[in-house]
């Protein structure tokens, strides 16, 4: 008997979770997404994926001007290597490591998705730091309070099939009304290993 | 009341109950706290579909968060012990089974998120510590499904106040239990 009933107590505690459940999701103002899936919503990358840039030779020679104070300094490398990892192949609908260098000295806004650890390692250089799990913080409000809805924004994570991350947050950032975004199809890993501006600092926003 | 009851209430099933019991108050409030992101983590678990089954998926994000916190809510009481303990057992068996399907799954990388953006005793990606923590949490779920929340539980009360309307229905009379109902 004492079985029966603290079944039916588990029943109860499951059944009342359930329509607390129905009654938060009522409340909630934006609706809970799934978006899609790092997996799912990406095909093999292309064999010809050459980017669209008018002049590639520039970008070797790129610096940009944040303070250099709050960027490492990157020694580029000079061999063949560096420019087959900036056109590295990247599943389609995905920035190369090339176009996202580019858009990056253009003032696009870098939203780094991976885990808060992570980004204190070490991030793109004026990188904003944006999740799931912050997205709804005043550190989140904060973050996007200072990227305008209509500002090119460029997500990035572990790159590749790695992690939803950057998927979950432009889902996100669509429904608060971004409208430019992109997903850099490799991860921060592949950038700082071409020499690309890192950082460690706090600083974000735009280059 | 014996003595030994008295310190087995206050030095293991108290204990127990409001460790057990807050981890889940606190896991579910975090969760709760950001539904979006937990559901975004039971999508990174990838056991369902999101095209197909993504409705389930949201289901359990609004659902799971509220089931911890009333589990945990009732067991810190001591109210219900029994079906609070074996609904927290089952969601850590749940959990772990989750784990070690991600663990197993060389396609399958996830974040935990099992305490929101907040990491406990282990690190945010999923790995043996997870579910060796869940594992030393069924030990007191065993306890406490065995020997009951104690004294010092608010079920004491509840079954003290229902015995005696219980007893005279439920025995005939005569028993020893109808009478001992009658005496108070």
């Amino acid at each position: 008997m004492k079985c029966v009933q603290t079944i039916a107590g588990v029943l109860a505690i499951v059944g009342l979770g359930y329509i607390a459940g129905v009654g938060h999701s009522l409340l909630r103002e934006l609706p809970v997404i799934l978006g899609a899936s790092a997996s799912t919503s990406t095909q093999p990358a292309p064999e010809d994926n050459t980017p669209e840039i008018a002049d590639p030779d520039q970008l070797p020679d790129f610096q940009p001007d944040p303070t250099p104070a709050q960027v490492d300094d990157p020694e580029l490398p000079t061999d063949g290597d560096f420019d087959a990892r900036l056109d590295a192949p990247v599943p389609a609908g995905m920035l190369t490591l090339r176009q996202a260098h580019q858009m990056w000295i253009d003032g696009a806004y870098f939203v780094d998705s991976r885990l808060r650890s992570e980004y204190d390692e070490g991030h793109i250089s004026l990188a904003a730091y944006l999740t799931a799990a912050t997205m709804f913080t005043d550190e989140g409000d904060a973050e996007m309070q200072s990227i305008p809805p209509d500002a090119q924004v460029v997500i990035y994570c572990l790159g590749g099939d790695e992690c939803d991350a950057s998927f979950n947050t432009k889902a996100i950032l669509e429904q608060f009304g971004y409208t430019d975004l992109s997903i850099m199809g490799v991860g921060y890993d592949e950038w700082a290993a071409a020499g690309l501006p890192t950082s460690l600092n706090d600083e974000e926003g735009s280059p | 009341m014996s003595a030994k009851r008295w310190a087995e209430s206050i030095l293991l099933q108290l204990p127990m109950r409001v460790a057990l019991g807050g981890v889940f108050l606190y896991a579910g409030y975090m969760k709760w706290d950001n539904v979006q992101a937990f559901a975004f983590a039971i999508k990174g678990f990838k056991i369902l579909d999101p095209d197909t089954h993504g409705h389930l998926i949201i289901s359990a994000a609004y659902t799971m968060p509220w089931v911890e916190m009333i589990a945990g809510l009732l067991l810190v009481l001591g109210l219900w012990t029994r079906a609070a303990t074996l609904a927290i057992g089952l969601m850590l068996i749940f959990f772990i089974a989750a784990l070690l399907h991600v663990i197993f799954d060389p396609s399958v990388e996830a974040d935990c998120s099992c305490f929101g953006d907040v990491n406990l005793v282990c690190s945010a990606t999923v790995g043996w510590c997870q579910v060796i923590r869940d594992v030393i949490m069924l030990i007191p779920v065993g306890y406490l499904l065995w020997r009951g929340g104690g004294i010092l539980a608010l079920d004491t009360l509840r079954e003290r106040n229902c015995t005696p309307k219980d007893a005279i229905q439920d025995a005939k009379p005569g028993s020893p239990v109808a009478e001992d109902s009658f005496r108070g």
